[in-house]
C-alpha cells in the first residue's frame, strides 16, 4: 500500500506556474510592496483618511461659517420707516445693508417697485426711496417727510438717525419736501405698527388723533398722506376749541377710506 | 519576518507536499492557488524560529491542513462547490494511480490525512498525534478506518494492511 500510495502522490507536484504566482504574491504584500501597493496600504490610506477628514473638516467649518453668515446677514437689526405717503419700510442687517422693503400702501408699493433697495445702505436706499417719491409726483414742496428709526442697539439707533437727518436735510434745501423729521421709535410701537401693517409714524399719527376723533381708523387713514392726518387732528382739536364742531374733509376721507374709496394726497 | 530568500527556499523545498495536501482536499485549483499562497504567507510572516527542517515541515503541513479545512468549512463551499475535473489533468498520472488518488481524496478528511502522512510522508502514528493534536489512538483508529475504506474502494489485500 505504501508503494501504492507513494507512487500515485509522486505525481502530484507544485506547478512551477503555482510557485511563481506565490512568490509574486509574497513579494507583492510582504518583500518588495511596489510603489501602487504600498501606498494604497500603508501611505495612501493614511494621507487619503487625513485628507478626508481636513476636507469634512473645512466643508464643516464652512457650512457653519457660512450658516452662520448668512444668518448674520440676513437678520434685521433696525428698521428705518419713511412716511410721507408713500410708506415704505426698510429692514436693516447690522451691516446696515437693506435686506427687506416693504410697502406700506399703494403708493409706496408704486415706488419700491420703481427701484432696486436691496443690498444698498440705508443712506444710499433711503436717498434713492425721496428721489424716487419725488420724481413719482407723491412728494411736493408743502409735504412733511417722517422717518422713524427703530433698534434694539441704541448706539447704532442713534447713528442712523443722525445720519440720515444730515443727508434728507438736503430733500428741503431743493425744495422737495416741506420738512423732514427722524425720530427713534420703541420696539413696541414698532411691533404695533407693523402688526397693522403701517409706518409706526403713521400709527403713531392716527392713534393721536384718534384721540380727538374717535372716528379716524387705521384703515381709513391707510392712503392719507402724514399731513393730512396731522392737519386733521389739528382742525378737530381747534374746532373743539372754538364751536365743539367737527369739520368736515380730512375726517370725512378717513371714514371713506374705510369704506373703500380712495384718495390721494394731491 | 522572513526573507524572500527564505521564503523561495520553502517553496521549492515543501511546495510538493503542501499541494498534495491541496489537491486531497480542494475541489478547484483557485482554491489550490489561494491555500497555497496562504500556507507560505503565514511561513513568511511566522516569526518564531523552527527547531529543525521536520519541525518546519510538520508546522507547514498543519498548516496547509487546517487552512484547507478552513476553506471548506465554508457552507457555500461544502455545498455548492462540485469537484472539478481538470483537477487531475494537469498531472501525468497512470490509471492505476488515478484510482488510488481519487480513492484517498474520497475519503473523509481525517482518514486521508492520516493515510497520507502515514504511507506517503511516512510519519509514525506518535508524529501524526502531534502533528493534529490528537490522541494517538484517534490515529490508529483513523488508520485503520482509513485502510478499511481503501480496500472496499481499491480492493486487494494491500490496501487492508
Amino acid at each position: 500500500m505504501e508503494d501504492n500510495m507513494r507512487k500515485a502522490f509522486d505525481a502530484i507536484r507544485a506547478e512551477d506556474a503555482l510557485k511563481q504566482t506565490t512568490l509574486s504574491h509574497l513579494k507583492e504584500k510582504v518583500f518588495d510592496p511596489t510603489p501602487k501597493s504600498k501606498k494604497i496600504f500603508n501611505t495612501l490610506k493614511p494621507r487619503f483618511y487625513a485628507r478626508m477628514i481636513v476636507a469634512t473638516s473645512l466643508v464643516v467649518l464652512l457650512l457653519f461659517v457660512g450658516s452662520f453668515s448668512y444668518n448674520s446677514y440676513f437678520t434685521a437689526y433696525a428698521y428705518v420707516d419713511i412716511d410721507i405717503n408713500p410708506s415704505i419700510g426698510l429692514s436693516l442687517n447690522q451691516f446696515d445693508r437693506v435686506i427687506s422693503v416693504s410697502a406700506y400702501n399703494d403708493e409706496g408699493q408704486d415706488i419700491v417697485s420703481a427701484v432696486d433697495l436691496e443690498h444698498k445702505t440705508y443712506e444710499d436706499a433711503t436717498k434713492l426711496l425721496v428721489d424716487q417719491i419725488h420724481t413719482a409726483g407723491y412728494a411736493q414742496g408743502d409735504d412733511a417727510l417722517t422717518v422713524t428709526v427703530q433698534s434694539p442697539d441704541a448706539t447704532k439707533q442713534t447713528h442712523i438717525i443722525e445720519a440720515l437727518q444730515k443727508d434728507l436735510s438736503s430733500c428741503v434745501e431743493q425744495h422737495m419736501v416741506s420738512n423732514v423729521s427722524v425720530f427713534p421709535v420703541d420696539s413696541s410701537t414698532k411691533m404695533a405698527s407693523h402688526n397693522l401693517n403701517v409706518s409706526p409714524a403713521r400709527y403713531m399719527a392716527v392713534q393721536e388723533a384718534n384721540v380727538v376723533d374717535p372716528t379716524i381708523n387705521m384703515e381709513g387713514c391707510r392712503n392719507m398722506s402724514l399731513t393730512q392726518i396731522k392737519q386733521h387732528h389739528t382742525n378737530v382739536i381747534n374746532a373743539q376749541n372754538t364751536d365743539d364742531t367737527l369739520p368736515i374733509g380730512p375726517t370725512e376721507s378717513c371714514q371713506n377710506m374705510h369704506n373703500g374709496s380712495s384718495h390721494h394726497h394731491d | 519576518m522572513k526573507t524572500e530568500a527564505e521564503a523561495t527556499r520553502a517553496i521549492d523545498l515543501y511546495g510538493d507536499t503542501i499541494r498534495r495536501i491541496c489537491f486531497m482536499h480542494l475541489k478547484n485549483y483557485t482554491d489550490v492557488e489561494d491555500i497555497f499562497q496562504e500556507v507560505f504567507m503565514k511561513y513568511v510572516l511566522f516569526d518564531v524560529p523552527f527547531e529543525s527542517q521536520a519541525h518546519e515541515k510538520a508546522w507547514l503541513i498543519r498548516v496547509a491542513i487546517n487552512s484547507s479545512k478552513d476553506l471548506l468549512r465554508n457552507f457555500f463551499r461544502r455545498n455548492v462547490t462540485a469537484l472539478d475535473d481538470s483537477m487531475l489533468t494537469g498531472f501525468t498520472i497512470e490509471q492505476e494511480d488515478k484510482g488510488v488518488l481519487e480513492a484517498v481524496m474520497s475519503l473523509p478528511v481525517n482518514y486521508k490525512n492520516v493515510i497520507y502522512l502515514f504511507y506517503y510522508e511516512g510519519y509514525s502514528a506518535v508524529d501524526i498525534a502531534k502533528l493534529l493534536n490528537k490522541k494517538e489512538n484517534t490515529i490508529y483508529t483513523w488508520l485503520a478506518r482509513g485502510r478499511q475504506k481503501l480496500k472496499e474502494m481499491l480492493g486487494g489485500e494491500e490496501f487492508g494492511r
